[in-house]
């Protein structure tokens, strides 16, 4: 219901927040993580459509086969804001820190969408277990977050190799189904 | 006081979170969802509060 709602949300937040990273990170960095970042999240949305089906999207959510084409737009995005706001708190050179606070932050800024998705339903989750705030699954928040931190670990380790920026840009690229299989397992871990 | 059109898009990244918690605090509200959905939007707001309390050490160190 509505679904057009948070596909708005998801493109508003995408070109502002890539607009952001070409102004303030560089035209590079913008690249390696907008293009991973939905990338990743494309191929796991598939994967769990196709093979999980831990939750289920409305069928007014535009798809790209059977992934949201649109919605995925709001993991690198998310994921983004994460890491502007935690590098306000932690120096960039220790990934640790910045990957648990990304963690806390993503995880806070998907409590809402998670919480508004289930009351409209675009989309719903096979299992209501442990559900918290008007039925958002526990997990879900921690999946986010748990996201976002697995994302920023890879683009880390490839940001600090001696790849030129389009090399970079290539790893990441072909290191996309192995982040979205990393968040894919995690997910289905915290589900279990 | 000048304010410089770059310092100000600088925090866009807090402008877009402000956006979203607007937005999803409208869409609550219009649907009329009940108390606990709302509540969930003080956990983005918490990180809005935090956010000029911290100082910007990337910037700082450079």
């Amino acid at each position: 219901m509505y679904t057009s709602i948070i596909e708005f949300i998801a493109i508003v937040l995408f070109i502002g927040c890539f607009w952001h990273a070409t102004r303030h990170e560089g035209r590079a960095f913008a690249q390696q993580w907008f293009v991973a970042g939905y990338l990743a999240a494309l191929i796991r949305e598939t994967l769990d459509q196709v093979m999980l089906q831990m939750y289920v999207y409305a069928p007014s959510v535009l798809r790209i086969g059977s992934a949201p084409a649109l919605i995925t737009l709001l993991w690198a995005s998310v994921f983004y804001l994460a890491y502007r706001f935690a590098r306000r708190f932690v120096d960039l050179d220790k990934p640790a820190p910045v990957a648990v606070l990304m963690f806390l932050i993503a995880a806070s800024f998907a409590l809402p969408i998670e919480a508004t998705a289930m009351q409209l339903r675009w989309w719903l989750y096979a299992t209501s277990v442990r559900a918290v705030f008007g039925g958002v699954p526990l997990v879900a928040p921690l999946v986010w977050g748990g996201g976002a931190a697995i994302f920023y670990a890879f683009f880390w380790r490839v940001t600090q190799s001696r790849l030129p920026d389009r090399g970079r840009l290539y790893a990441l690229i072909t290191l996309s189904p192995v982040i979205a299989v990393a968040q894919l397992l995690l997910a289905v871990l915290l589900s279990a | 006081m000048e304010i410089h059109l770059k310092e100000l898009f600088y925090h866009l990244p807090f402008a877009l979170v402000v956006f979203l918690v607007l937005f999803l605090a409208a869409t609550d509200l219009a649907i009329g969802v009940n108390l606990n959905a709302l509540a969930t939007l003080l956990a983005p707001i918490l990180w809005l509060g935090l956010y000029f309390l911290g100082t910007n050490r990337a910037v700082r160190r450079r």
